[in-house]
């Protein structure tokens, strides 16, 4: 009974994929539509990739964060400091981290594959459960926390009441992408172990739209992102083994999402969950709200 | 004896082409209550935003303790102990009160920090579970949680931007105990108001600003009288509000609005009008006076069709309008100005002159909708303007607008003069005086007894969705204190 449980909850791709929805709440609880998360995600899976294989696995990782949370800068930076508005950034600059990663990827690349890391089961699973539990006690225990959803919600109360929106939206982006490329390591070195161009494109959208759908709380897209990976990652078993045609079996993990997010908007949850009010408000001080 | 604490230094703010400071100096003393007075719109708030750096000025100093202080946001005013109270609440609707607070105080949201904010409330007989989110408190709580992490953090000077204009007497009673208190050890408060009686019973000193200028400062006492002067070069407009009752129209002109036993529920399915009937005939001013919370909203609302009425009815003009849509009402000769003109009475992010195209449905022509402009005194004069870059009186007055660009039988108003000054406040009370004259029906929803008694013919008194009392005839203003303590004890 505890192993079939242990093997949902330590699958490496809901392991990265909760990282990356997490990552993303925490960006986007801070006001800030993460677009650009899809090309960030690509890069840092490319860096990931050849770093790892050209230096080391511990350097692989180190290599993978700085040049992550390097990125996600420039992206914060066109937002805080430039005022550009979200949609658009994050969608052009997606554009130009797609093909810095695969530049990098293609320039580097030794062969197609490495060896991967062989880590057991339980830790997999715990590092699941605990970041979840931890980004859930940062944004709704801490100081920090609050302040990263104030801005969230209304960015113009926030600084009223002396927060600094700026600043804290970058550490937000910081904290996020940590996130973030933990999970695109997490997928490099444990469950694909390959690289091709763009490998790991679509998986920032996916992100977004599972986040989306737990209305950023990081304990509801826990289960989100593990129940996703199951169905993803056995539908090729659910197709031999009960003969689910493979349009069903491939639309499935999309339709299991589509369905929790009915479930979260049509209960007292959504009450519960604010979701963040001032997404993709480009936010300038001294415009007067009242 | 006189210890300069701040002095302000030759600020000077423009926005655009419209100069909000315009080369203020003043000085702030320890332990006063300095009361900056002012027309809607003369500069008041964008002081007290500059002072808590939420703007920074384009010239001028500010000088604390002997030294320039510098503030690029409310961070570092923080710092330098400076704290201000806003015009409207600036909490965060979807944090609870206690993620408010700590927000402000920059400490976790801890069940320790709970046990102290309800204990600093318990103070001010205020209980209150600090767990609720703060979109379900009411105005008058949301101001008192902003006067508390004021204190929680202990400031060396505390702004108090009209905060305190809006609270039921009692509260308003309260608030000023604290404050006087406050100040007696080695701080300030800069406390801003239009309101006249309200400064004087406050103010140890009056500083009154004018178009961006500091047009006088009284140490010590001020009589009403000068202070109008000053803040509006006249005193002239205090003839437009006497009662012109003769001139009204015959006793026996046909109802305009009638409520009928009518039965409202609030946003928590309470039942907050309990089946009330009024009726409003053609030329009359009714108006119904409470104390917030006792039903007026949801009187209002339901009236004007924005609110279910559960049982009981309305009529417009003879025609049942119950189950009608707000748009059916209007065509049937409804205006209705509700109470909050930041979210319901305006459109913020357009311009004066889209709001009011949007209230007439119909295209304006330019003279039209200056002469409105003037009639209220809007500032400033430009229609093109956006409405989020007017000060708090003229978005009210942009929300009062609607009843002159169309042709309505009857008006309901929900405190309509709350936020203007005195000067706005005659104008609009002889607006709606006029439009009585005229033929047309006023419902005057107020908790300002002065206004009721001074242009109305009947005065109703509202307590806990009823009519309580109902005084009419003769000389109104007789009864104020009757009706004062109706209003308290029904
Ligand atoms: N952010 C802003 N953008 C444009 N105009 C503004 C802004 N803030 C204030 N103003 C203008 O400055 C003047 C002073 O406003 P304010 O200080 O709010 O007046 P009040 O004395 O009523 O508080 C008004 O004419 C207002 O329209
Ligand atoms: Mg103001």
């Amino acid at each position: 009974m505890v192993e079939p449980i242990l093997t949902i909850l330590a699958d490496p791709l809901a392991i990265a994929l909760t990282l990356w929805i997490l990552g993303d709440i925490v960006v986007e609880r801070s006001g800030v539509i993460n677009l650009a998360i899809d090309g960030i995600i690509t890069f840092s899976i490319a860096v990931t990739f050849v770093a790892v294989q050209n230096i080391g696995y511990v350097q692989g990782l180190l290599i993978s964060l700085a040049s992550t949370i390097a990125l996600s800068l420039i992206f914060a930076t066109f937002i805080n400091v430039l005022h550009a508005p979200h949609v658009l950034t994050g969608l052009s600059l997606n554009i130009a981290f797609y093909g810095v990663g695969a530049l990098i990827g293609l320039r580097y690349m030794k062969s197609r594959s490495l060896v991967p890391i062989g880590i057991g089961k339980p830790i997999l699973a715990l590092i699941g459960v605990a970041t979840a539990v931890l980004t859930w006690f940062t944004l709704y225990r801490s100081r920090l926390g609050t302040e990263i959803r104030a801005c969230g919600f209304n960015p113009r109360a926030a600084e009223a009441a002396g927060v600094r929106v700026w600043r804290t939206r970058y550490i937000a982006t910081i904290i996020g992408y940590t996130l973030v490329s933990i999970g695109s390591y997490i997928y490099t070195t444990i469950y694909r172990s390959g690289w091709s161009q763009y490998t790991g494109m679509g998986y920032g959208f996916l992100a977004i739209t599972l986040a989306m759908a737990s209305s950023w709380h990081p304990l509801i897209a826990y289960p989100i992102a593990i129940a996703f990976g199951y169905l993803y990652t056995s539908s090729y078993a659910l197709q031999l083994l009960y003969g689910v045609p493979t349009d069903v079996v491939n639309a499935l993990p999309f339709m299991v999402s589509l369905a929790v997010v009915v479930i979260v908007y049509a209960t007292p949850l959504s009450k519960k969950v604010a979701m963040p009010k001032a997404l993709g408000e480009v936010y300038f001080r001294e415009e007067r709200a009242a | 004896m006189n210890r300069t604490f701040i002095r302000v230094v030759d600020l000077y703010k423009r926005f655009g082409d419209v100069v909000a400071l315009d080369g203020v100096t003043l000085d702030i003393f320890f332990n006063e209550i300095l009361v900056v007075l002012g027309e809607n719109g003369s500069g008041k708030s964008t002081l007290a935003k500059v002072l808590y750096g939420v703007y920074v000025p384009d010239r001028g100093k500010i000088i604390v303790d002997g030294s320039e202080a510098r503030f690029s946001s409310p961070f570092d005013a923080k710092k330098k102990g400076f704290v201000m109270i806003s015009q409207r609440p600036q909490l965060i609707d979807d944090l609870s009160i206690l993620e408010n607070i700590a927000l402000f105080i920059g400490e976790p949201p801890s069940g320790t920090l709970a046990k102290r904010i309800e204990d600093f409330l318990k103070r001010f007989d205020i209980g209150i579970d600090v767990h609720k989110k703060v979109f379900s408190i009411s105005y008058t709580e949301k101001q008192f949680i902003e006067l508390a992490k004021a204190l929680l953090i202990n400031p060396r000077l505390l702004i108090v931007d009209e905060a305190a204009t809006y609270l039921p007497q009692d509260l308003k009673t309260k608030f000023f105990e604290i404050l006087r208190r406050f100040v007696s050890d080695n701080r300030a408060v800069i406390y801003i108001t239009h309101k006249i009686p309200e400064a004087l019973e406050i103010g140890n000193r009056f500083v009154v600003l004018r178009r961006g200028k500091v047009a006088r400062v009284f140490n010590g006492a001020a009589n009403p009288s000068e202070l109008r002067h000053a803040m509006f070069g006249t005193e002239e407009y205090l003839k437009l509000v006497s009662r012109q009752l003769l001139q009204r129209l015959s006793k026996d002109s046909k109802n305009v609005l009638s409520v009928d036993k009518l039965v409202v529920l609030d946003d928590y399915g309470k039942t907050a009008v309990d089946g009330l009937s009024i009726d409003v005939r053609a030329g009359e001013i009714v108006s119904i006076v409470g104390v917030a919370g006792n039903g007026e909203k949801e009187l209002g609302e339901a009236i004007a069709g924005l609110r279910k009425a559960s049982s009981g009815s309305v009529k417009i003009d003879g025609f049942d309008v119950t189950k009608s849509p707000p748009s059916e009402r209007t065509r049937k000769g409804l205006v209705y100005i509700p109470e909050d003109p930041f979210k319901e009475g305006t459109a913020v992010t357009l311009s004066i002159i889209e709001n009011m195209r949007m209230y007439a449905r119909e295209r304006l022509s330019q003279d039209v909708v200056l002469d409105a402009i003037k009639k209220l005194g809007i500032v400033p004069e430009n229609p093109a303007i956006q409405v989020s870059k007017l000060s708090g009186g003229n978005v009210q007055k942009v929300s009062i607008s609607r009843l002159l660009l169309t042709m309505p039988k009857v008006v309901v108003a929900h405190n309509p003069t709350r936020m203007l000054d005195e000067r706005s406040r005659a104008l609009v009370l002889d607006i709606l005086q006029r439009f009585s004259l005229s033929g047309g029906g006023v419902l005057l929803i107020t908790e300002d007894v002065d206004e009721a008694v001074q242009i109305s013919d009947k005065v109703a008194v509202m307590v806990d969705g009823r009519i309580a009392k109902l005084f009419e005839g003769g000389n109104l203003e007789s009864f104020r204190s009757e009706i004062e303590k109706a209003m308290v004890h029904g």
